[in-house]
């Protein structure tokens, strides 16, 4: 018995090599999932034939090193790999079943059902209740001004903002600490109400204490939608998320129960990776 | 194991990996010796030996809290994962299981030295028996003490697998102390000593044995506390025909 099954079963997809990673890929009841995904930049592979499937109501780490895909496969799971041409995007995925890669597919609404909230949290320049109000206004989702402000309130409040801002939800966020704009730019994702939320690094640039109220916040979201994010460190991957996905050089090599991860790896490279030692 | 071989990239997190199993492996060692001394004091009544035993084993005493200490300040100053997580709360656990053949090597030291007292020997009946379970129990305890240096999931499962059978020579034994009890009771004092002595040693077996499949969840990712040890192998898709084809 190895802990360290070596994992196979390579099969050619669209030309792209796809490699059953180790643990279990697949989910019972997944809301998002990929199949074969592969992204490059011109010629070159940043993601290479992922085939993942993201639970539903429950977070997802996607962890690796600098470089080691984890960016491009998020970004491309709501079509945001495709604003700039350099990149080019192989394979599906798929929503609730439908293929969000397929033609005629409404990409803005596609992304107010799967938001992405990018590492650097920004408020536009305009006032805190308009900020939060932006997604939904933009993609139309309230009808009315009373839908648009209970959207508004909850989020603020599913966010831990709304004590913070309630005097000032007509004033300028400028003055937020760190982790309020986490907060506010959360909030903004939330009144999209989407079916995933998909976070780049939640916590980068907050001190210790700020960055385990936002992790808490994250894992809480998953009551409400799916929550997918990209993270380095295994230890934060481990205390947010249910599930982690480990990719190294674009590859997806291990993805299983976080738990069993952290403590029995398949994998010799996902070992490697979370015990800190150097191959 | 291949990349657990490799160097962590923080050098000193290595070195106190190394520090805690050469503390579990020198306390080990000295277990082992309790072992022997206690059983050697009782067949060759040496009281002197005996005492020593007994003073020794406040030393696993301290052993077990250094290595306590030194892994909890691992787990929190490291948070270590995976293989290494593993291997810290096996050797967190080990060093209970041997301060606990510590207890018993103790408790068979002071046996010993109350049938010197009392002028009393091991009836020749169960002399033999006894003898030979306290080898087996010993044995036990220095192969796993191996697996654990080396890695060697094998060996464990090799040494778990034994313990059965210094079950069943205990149970031997218990229904031979039995038998001559019903023919001769002013055996009573030596046979209620006796059964306490192959008790201890059978104890130690199973400290041995619980070591040994800690390693195999150290090595292998795998708990298999509560899977008995005649089909671990079984269990671990270790059966005689992949043996022989991996040589």
């Amino acid at each position: 018995m190895s802990a360290h099954p070596e994992s196979g079963g390579a099969a050619a997809v669209e030309g792209v090599a796809r490699v059953r990673p180790a643990g279990s890929p697949g989910h019972p009841d997944p809301v998002l999932e990929c199949q074969g995904l592969s992204v490059f930049r011109g010629q070159e592979p940043l993601v290479t034939g992922v085939d993942l499937s993201f639970g539903r109501r429950e977070v997802t780490a996607i962890v690796g090193a600098l470089g080691a895909g984890k960016t491009a496969l998020l970004r491309s799971l709501n079509r945001m790999m495709d604003l700039d041409s350099i990149y080019r995007t192989v394979g599906r995925v798929l929503l609730d079943g439908e293929d969000l890669r397929a033609p005629g597919v409404d990409v803005l609404a596609l992304r107010a059902r799967v938001a992405l909230l990018p590492a650097r949290p920004t408020a536009f320049r305009m006032s805190v209740f308009d900020n939060v109000a932006y997604g939904a206004r933009i993609h139309g989702l309230a009808p009315d001004r009373t839908e648009l402000e209970r959207r508004v309130r909850d989020s603020l409040q599913l966010a831990g903002l709304f004590d913070d801002v309630r005097e000032r939800l007509r004033g300028s966020p400028e003055g937020l600490r760190p982790e309020q704009l986490h907060r506010l730019c959360i909030a903004r994702a939330l009144a999209l109400e989407p079916q995933v939320l998909l976070f780049e690094n939640p916590c980068q640039g907050l001190d210790p204490t700020a960055a385990a109220r936002i992790e808490d916040l994250v894992h809480g979201l998953a009551t409400r939608c799916s929550v997918i994010l990209t993270v380095q460190s295994m230890q934060m991957a481990g205390r947010v998320a249910q599930r982690i996905a480990f990719l190294h050089a674009g590859r997806l090599i291990e993805v299983n129960a976080a738990d069993e991860l952290l403590t029995t790896p398949r994998h010799r490279l996902t070992e490697a990776y979370v015990t800190g030692r150097v191959a | 194991m291949s990349d657990g071989q490799l160097g962590h990239t923080v050098q000193s997190f290595d070195e106190e990996l190394k520090r805690l199993s050469g503390v579990l492996l020198d306390m080990g060692e000295l277990a082992v010796a309790q072992v022997r001394d206690g059983t050697r004091s009782l067949f060759e009544r040496d009281d002197e030996l005996a005492q020593q035993v007994v003073a020794r084993e406040k030393q696993l005493n301290a052993y077990d809290t250094q290595g306590e200490e030194m892994a909890i300040q691992i787990i929190a100053r490291r948070q270590p994962m995976g293989v290494d997580l593993r291997s810290v709360i096996v050797m967190l656990k080990s060093f209970t299981e041997l301060e606990r053949v510590g207890d018993e090597a103790k408790k068979i030291a002071k046996i010993a030295r109350r049938m010197i007292v009392d002028e009393q020997d091991p009836v020749d009946a169960y002399r033999d028996s006894v003898k030979h379970m306290a080898l087996a129990a010993e044995h036990s305890l220095v192969e796993v003490l191996r697996a654990i240096r080396e890695q060697d999931e094998n060996l464990a499962i090799q040494v778990a697998e034994r313990d059965k059978l210094l079950d069943i020579e205990y149970k031997d034994a218990l229904r031979s102390i039995h038998e001559g009890l019903v023919s001769s009771p002013s055996l009573l004092p030596v046979a209620a000593e006796s059964v306490l002595i192959i008790k201890a040693i059978e104890r130690i077996g199973d400290h041995a044995k619980n070591m040994a499949k800690l390693v195999v969840y150290q090595v292998a990712g795998r708990d298999v506390r509560h899977i008995k040890s005649k089909r671990l192998a079984e269990a671990l898709g270790k059966t005689d025909e992949e043996d022989d084809v991996a040589g």
